[in-house]
């Protein structure tokens, strides 16, 4: 009687702790709200495809979609579907690298957890920062 | 008493949710789709149930008094199982859904937080399986003790860690902080149950002064207060966390009713019987070694029910420990209400405490029912075992204002309450407490 009073309470516990969770989650994703929001399509012109597929390499090397999400694959946190349409080169790489220039908008913690990618070879940035140019609606530009 | 239970219950429950609410608080992060914010939710609500775990286990005389101590560890084995099965939904949804936001298992490709949060994960399911299935993993008690500490203190602090690394709910510094304390006030608990209460324990030694075989492989421990500090008033059905030959920090403390009447103050007994590592040596302890005793817990007892009407006691074996107290406490009281004690035994010289029992019934309105399933042909008594049978024969039709206490393996409390309430006395007023809650 004793044991079975124990275990209800304990599985009670943890329905409510699932439900509160699903509230959670649809609160954060209230029904019928689209996740990607279309991005323009003119950002992935004049790019090298080789470029861009080397910036992908890159991309997958450093683990970048542990807190990104490129057409719904990796952390969805922070998408970069169309981060190209709201900064230029020069922005995307500062916000790459965590520059100065992005500290307001990354946030301290973010800012110093992008500090060691200053590390990587000029050429990486540059293939990095091709690939996400050529990032329109989700999908990468292909590489013949 | 009622009222206290609902208290605890609700501050449970909110220390559950809390954690949960404080993410939703303030400034979120943007969406990131229901399966991954299902499954972040997932994970701190776990955490926090986590943490609940220390509180549990921690040995709040106020917290567990309305409950009984062994129900609040059958609550913890239940809650931690539920709570490392929401840990694993945690990680499978995270695979399943976002399997490049979980990246590598591989530590050397992967950031130290996802690493602790592996470790964390391995730590939990390493405690749930150790505990549910110790004996039959071979896992001594005493070294499963260490082993169920560490692995606990462990899987919370990598999951703290991870949960800070990854922490996309955490941006705000306040949130941060309020789940450090969490995480601190969880580990606080620990340092407080093995290192600042035995401390205490230490400046308050015992000593053995008696040890008495008992029938039925069973040995009567006596201990007193060695300094000038007294023996804590407890109620009869109470027990405290003895240890012998260890010292206080050892976690060698285990957990016996007391059986003395607390009408005597001066010393504790303890009825124990040989039934495991620790106790088959009992009878090796002399007089004058040193004890120390954690005490009193509990909340089995009559003393919650002066106004009983009377009362029935129904005991297996060594069961009889928390009982005997409560019938010393009566007899010494001159108690004349009238009271039923069904005890039950394999046969009639390993019945526990007999002449004891016998004497008290000739002094006070106690009439004693030996079952024994054991008994060669010359037993005139019960035989089998405490069934609605046999209790049928022996109690009055009207069992209005009785209440009833049970002690014994778990079969037969069950069998008990099942047969007190086929003759009519309702659940609430059957209260158990099973002496093997290791």
């Amino acid at each position: 009687m004793r044991e079975r009073w124990a275990r209800m309470i304990a599985m009670l516990t943890g329905a409510v702790v699932v439900l509160l969770s699903v509230g959670f989650a649809l609160l954060q994703n209230p029904p019928g709200t689209a996740p990607v929001d279309p991005a323009p399509a003119s950002v992935a012109m004049g790019l090298d495809p080789q470029v861009v597929a080397r910036g992908r390499q890159v991309f997958e090397a450093q683990n970048c979609m542990r807190c990104h999400s490129v057409g719904g694959e990796g952390s969805p946190r922070s998408p970069l579907d169309h981060a190209a349409a709201r900064l230029d080169a020069a922005q995307l790489l500062a916000f790459t690298v965590g520059s100065e220039s992005a500290a307001d908008a990354l946030g301290r913690r973010t800012l110093a957890a992008k500090q060691p990618y200053q590390q990587l070879p000029g050429e990486e940035l540059d293939a990095l920062v091709a690939y996400l140019q050529s990032l329109v609606q989700g999908q990468p530009v292909e590489a013949d | 008493m009622l009222r206290s239970r609902g208290f605890w219950l609700a501050l449970y429950l909110g220390v559950i949710v809390l954690p949960l609410l404080v993410l939703l608080a303030g400034e979120r992060p943007r969406p990131g789709g229901f399966w991954w914010d299902l499954s972040l939710a997932l994970g701190y609500s776990a955490l926090a149930m986590m943490g609940i775990q220390f509180a549990l286990t921690a040995r709040f005389k106020r917290a567990t008094a309305p409950f009984g101590i062994d129900l609040i560890y059958y609550f913890h084995r239940y809650l931690a199982t539920i709570a490392t099965l929401l840990v694993v939904f945690h990680v499978l949804i995270l695979l399943w859904r976002h399997p490049a936001a979980v990246g590598s298992v591989d530590p050397r490709n992967a950031p130290a937080y996802m690493t602790l949060g592996w470790l964390a994960l391995l730590a939990f399911i390493a405690l749930v399986v150790s505990s549910l299935w110790r004996k039959e993993l071979g896992i001594e008690y005493d070294r499963w003790r260490w082993l169920h500490v560490a692995l606990a203190v462990l899987g919370l602090a990598f999951a703290i860690v991870h949960v800070l690394g990854a922490g996309s709910y955490l941006e705000s510094p306040v949130k941060r902080g309020l789940w450090l304390l969490l995480a601190a006030f969880w580990l606080g608990l620990t340092v407080y149950v093995r290192i600042l209460r035995p401390a205490w324990l230490a400046r308050h030694p015992w000593v053995v002064t008696d040890i008495r075989k008992e029938r039925g492989r069973s040995w009567t421990l006596t201990v007193k207060p060695d300094g000038p500090h007294p023996v804590f008033a407890y109620h009869p059905g109470a027990f405290a966390w003895l240890t012998l030959r260890a010292s206080p920090w050892a976690m060698r403390e285990h957990p016996f009713s007391i059986a003395s009447s607390p009408m005597r103050p001066g010393a504790l007994q303890f009825t124990i019987k040989e039934l495991g590592d620790f106790t088959n040596r009992i009878g090796e302890i002399r007089p004058g070694e040193r004890a120390w005793v954690d005490g009193p817990y509990g909340s089995f007892g009559i003393d919650r029910f002066p106004k009983a009407r009377g009362y029935i006691f129904v005991a297996g074996g060594v069961g009889i420990a928390p009982l005997i107290s409560m019938l010393r406490a009566l007899d010494d009281r001159g108690d004349r209400r009238p009271m039923w004690l069904f005890y039950g035994n394999s046969d009639y010289e390993r019945i526990v405490l007999r002449e004891e029992i016998d004497d008290i019934a000739g002094r006070i309105g106690l009439k004693v029912v030996h079952v024994l399933c054991k008994a060669g042909p010359e037993w005139q008594g019960e035989r089998g075992y405490v069934d609605a049978e046999v209790m049928r024969r022996h109690l009055p039709e009207n069992l209005d204002g009785l209440q009833c206490f049970v002690c014994g393996p778990e079969p037969m409390i069950r069998l008990a309450e099942r047969s007190l309430g086929q003759l009519g006395l309702p659940l609430a007023r059957v209260h158990s407490e099973i002496f093997d809650i290791a």
